[in-house]
């Protein structure tokens, strides 16, 4: 007889590796699938912090990473997605370049950059708070609705993810400087404003008083210039960017995961009145591992590459919770394990379990079937919602109220002002230092219209925060891959690019009912199944606020700093921001209505209790922040209530 | 046989690097410091691009892929599990006919064996009839040369072709960059020249501590103040 797995859990990433982990720590039977290879068997050993082989530099291939594909990691072999136009209707199969996904085990969490931000508490009701909001005689929920665009409050509240975002900061070692957070948050134009609305709920949440795990990773030049435009040119407070980076000034014993999984969950039991769900209540020796990981050592590698670092300096799945999940013997890995079909029994509409190929000889792929009693989904938010379509019913599994793909948001994380600083700035720049951030703030997640660019003089808009990025890899970034001149000329132009750094607006666009995510009609990936087709726009709220205010903002920030600047700096619109942005949300809304989602509160599909989506799919609306954290921590949160469910003597429908 | 490079193809190669890339003149402009060795013929360039070549031998990884890539756009479905495809998609509302467009999205990877094979043969002519000679030429020369065939102005480049000089050397540009980036382990008597004459940092193999990066915010800082007069 076939073996029957309790969880079969699709993707191994911040969403579908951390829930993974939990429910086989609670002595579910779970195999996990993964689509991509193992990157970093040298990880999946026993690391001896600090031995001459904890470091790999074959990890810092830039050719091999930038430029030798197919056999990069970041994007399976023979993946690509369509892309259309929303307003010229074009239909274009590219690669979907942006963004922290990967084909990876790790998924994402392996290769993105460790910015480790929270949502804040307006990220989960701005439905209600547009609603709250005059715009020249009608709310501003009933103007974006006008436009086309579908606002929704997530059926949780910021609460319910609060616990989980703490036990992720100390899964993840993040470093940051809560104090610093929360004055940017405070001191900000909007926080007054919006402090006053009955909606705002308790500054508790938003003003958090638990420090992070781990001090601020060190400011770089870069974080230092931004903090600098930031304060005297922007009027705002900047902050250290949390990252999830163990910090590189951490003991040669490394960080012990236990120790600040402990705190976690006691400052949790603390802060709540109520007896702690039972997962949590065994207590961190029984949770996690002696395992320690190693300092980082700020190579610079981070965005786009595995950590090199054998004892997982860089936070993700890859090096947490992966880690653990290898240990148990009620749990098994499979890479190379493409899931093409959720097997529903057409009786009883229950998955039953998957189908998937073995592609560790990609040419020669087999398929094979497994049972499950339960099915996660977590294999990014465009690539869930393909599987979902490819599974029941010829419109698809979880589509019966026609929302599956809907509501596809993607930031608009192009928005930046970039320079480069003048040639007296040769060689202090020194981007090659650490994670590609370092000074973030939340001092534009509402912009407010002061001159009427928007036709509503005096409103507020939501926007986002900004980040400092340094310039890191001059291959793909000096011009190197297109570039404009030979010669002096382009020596020139690699030269200034040293020198060159961005700001970046992690701008929240809103969900639209022309954005969505569907199987192209004709076009196939290697194994013959439709790709991907997203559909995307920029609608009234980007084109009339997000981008002149964003604009704005950045005009203003940058008026004084003449002086430090090669030339004048490029603030990109409209024109020159891409489509398609870098991280990718929503399409399996989350919401209490099916008629208007497609997974309820606990991430359930609707039509298929037994199936769950925990990737960024969930997401009712962006967030004006990297979706990672937010992702992580809701798996936790789900896994906790899976592990709830399913105590002895009880069942999930 | 592309491999191993011929003389004229090394000669070739060279010549167009050092003019496309004069890492040794702009930097003897930038610092008034004499740095010969700098150029790319001297560091290891030719070795570089032949190891990328070997990558696409015809039984590797990469030259594998690009022939199936040939057979998925002849037959779509031919490694497609499900038994009855067609059905399959006429039950998902998709179209009959199919299409795999994988090369469209540049998930292909350049095919550097292809790349040479074709160009190389065309920028020997085109360098012989060019560059009087043999080498050295003069370093104004080679940029000229550079310069022309980027601006697709070569009058020596062969016409009737069908071959774009600017793509010629905007793929070599791009590889001779590479190379001199030292990420592959191609032995170069100085392996980070580039990196060293742009003071950029990136190295591969890098690591750095909270105190160097504290001094590096205390130099930029001073920089920083003393040029905005705070």
């Amino acid at each position: 007889m076939a073996e029957i797995w309790d969880f079969v859990v699709v993707g191994s990433g911040g969403g579908g590796g951390t829930i993974a982990w939990q429910l086989a720590k609670s002595n579910f039977k779970v195999l996990l699938l993964e689509q991509g290879r193992d990157p970093a068997p040298h990880m999946s050993g026993p690391v001896s912090i600090g031995h001459a082989g904890a470091f790999d530099t074959s990890y810092h291939d830039e050719y091999g990473i930038y430029m030798n594909r197919p056999d990069r990691f970041v994007r399976l072999r023979g993946a690509y997605n369509t892309f259309t136009d929303a307003e010229d209707g074009g239909n274009n199969a590219e690669a979907f370049d942006g963004g922290w996904v990967a084909a990876t085990l790790g998924g994402g969490s392996a290769t993105w950059g460790g910015w480790s931000y929270r949502a804040l508490p307006i990220d989960l009701n701005l439905a209600t708070h547009f609603k709250s909001q005059n715009l020249g005689g009608e709310t501003q929920l009933d103007w974006l609705s006008r436009q086309g665009y579908q606002v929704a409050d997530w059926p949780i509240g910021y609460g319910d993810l609060a616990p989980y975002y703490r036990i992720a900061e100390a899964l993840f070692a993040v470093g940051g400087d809560r104090e610093a957070i929360n004055r940017s948050i405070a001191n900000s134009d909007w926080y007054p404003w919006l402090k006053s609305q009955p909606h705002f709920g308790s500054e508790a949440h938003w003003l958090l008083r638990s420090p992070f795990p781990k001090p601020a990773y060190p400011l770089t030049p870069v974080g230092h210039l931004v903090a600098e435009i930031m304060t005297r040119g922007g009027g705002m407070a900047s902050a250290p960017m949390p990252a999830s980076l163990v910090h590189p000034s951490e003991t040669e014993q490394g960080y012990d995961t236990r120790t600040y999984l402990q705190a976690a969950i006691n400052a949790w039991q603390q802060e709540s009145g109520d007896p702690l769900p039972a997962f949590w209540r065994d207590g961190a020796e029984k949770l996690w591992s002696a395992r320690r990981r190693q300092p980082c050592n700020m190579c610079g590698y981070c965005g786009g590459y595995i950590c090199w670092g054998a004892g997982g300096p860089k936070s993700g799945t890859l090096t947490t919770t992966l880690q653990e999940f290898r240990d148990r013997d009620n749990a098994e890995l499979r890479t190379d394990s493409f899931v093409y079909e959720i097997i529903v029994d057409p009786q009883t509409g229950r998955a039953t379990g998957v189908r998937y190929l073995d592609i560790s000889k990609p040419e020669h792929p087999r398929q094979e079937v497994v049972a499950a009693r339960y099915v996660i989904v977590s294999a990014g938010a465009i690539q869930s919602a393909r599987l979902l379509l490819m599974s029941g019913p010829g419109r698809g599994l979880g589509n019966q109220s026609d929302q599956l793909g809907r509501n596809v948001t993607f930031h608009v994380f192009g928005l930046t002002t970039e320079a480069a600083l003048a040639s007296r700035f040769d060689g202090l720049v020194h981007g090659e230092l650490g994670h590609t951030g370092s000074t973030t703030s939340y001092g534009p997640y509402f912009l407010r219209d002061d001159v009427g660019v928007t036709g509503h003089p005096g409103s507020w808009w939501k926007v986002g925060t900004l980040s400092s990025t340094a310039r890191k890899n001059p291959l793909s970034e000096s011009g190197a891959r297109f570039p404009k001149r030979v010669g002096r000329g382009f020596l020139d132009d690699m030269s200034k690019h040293n020198r060159a750094f961005h700001i970046r607006m992690t701008g929240d666009d809103l969900p639209h009912r022309d954005m969505r995510v569907t199987l192209d009609r004709s076009r196939v990936d290697e194994y013959g199944f439709p790709v991907a087709r997203i559909t995307r726009g920029f609608f009234a709220n980007e084109k009339k606020a997000l981008f002149p205010l964003t604009k704005s903002l950045f005009e203003r920030m940058m008026h004084n700093f003449d002086a430090a600047l090669d030339g004048q700096p490029v603030i990109k619109d409209r024109a020159a921001v891409k489509l398609f942005g870098d991280h990718q949300h929503g399409t399996c809304r989350m919401g209490d209505d099916p008629a208007k989602s497609v997974v309820n509160r606990n991430c359930q599909l609707h039509e298929a209790k037994n199936v769950f989506v925990v990737d960024s799919s969930f997401l009712p609306t962006g967030l004006g922040v990297p979706p990672m954290f937010t992702v992580v921590a809701n798996a936790l949160r789900v896994g906790t209530w899976i592990t709830e469910q399913m105590r002895p003597g009880g069942e999930l429908n | 046989m592309l491999l191993p490079f011929t003389s004229d193809a090394r000669v070739t190669l060279n010549a167009i690097a050092d003019g496309i890339l004069p890492l040794h003149s702009w930097y003897a402009v930038k610092t008034g410091t004499n740095c010969d060795d700098c150029r790319p013929s001297r560091l290891g360039v030719v070795e570089f691009i032949e190891g990328l070549i070997r990558q696409w031998d015809p039984s590797g990884p990469a030259s594998i892929w690009s022939k199936r890539v040939t057979n998925l756009q002849a037959d779509p479905l031919s490694s497609s599990p499900i038994v009855d495809p067609v059905g399959w998609r006429r039950s998902r509302g998709l179209d009959p006919g199919v299409a795999f467009e994988v090369a469209g999205s540049g998930n292909l990877g350049s095919d550097r064996m292809r790349f040479y094979e074709t160009y190389l043969p065309v920028a020997i002519t085109c360098a012989k009839a060019r560059l009087p000679g043999r080498p050295p030429w003069p370093d104004d020369e080679l940029e000229r040369f550079g310069q022309e065939l980027f601006e697709r102005r070569c009058p020596n480049w062969p016409a009737g072709t069908g071959l774009d000089s600017k793509e010629f050397v905007s793929g070599l540009l791009l590889d001779v960059v590479a190379a001199l980036m030292s990420m592959q382990g191609i032995r170069s008597p100085r392996p980070f020249a580039l990196l060293e004459a742009m003071n950029q940092n990136r190295r591969v193999g890098n690591r750095f501590t909270v105190a160097y990066a504290d001094v590096a915010v205390a130099a930029f800082k001073r920089e920083l103040d003393r040029t905005m007069g705070w």
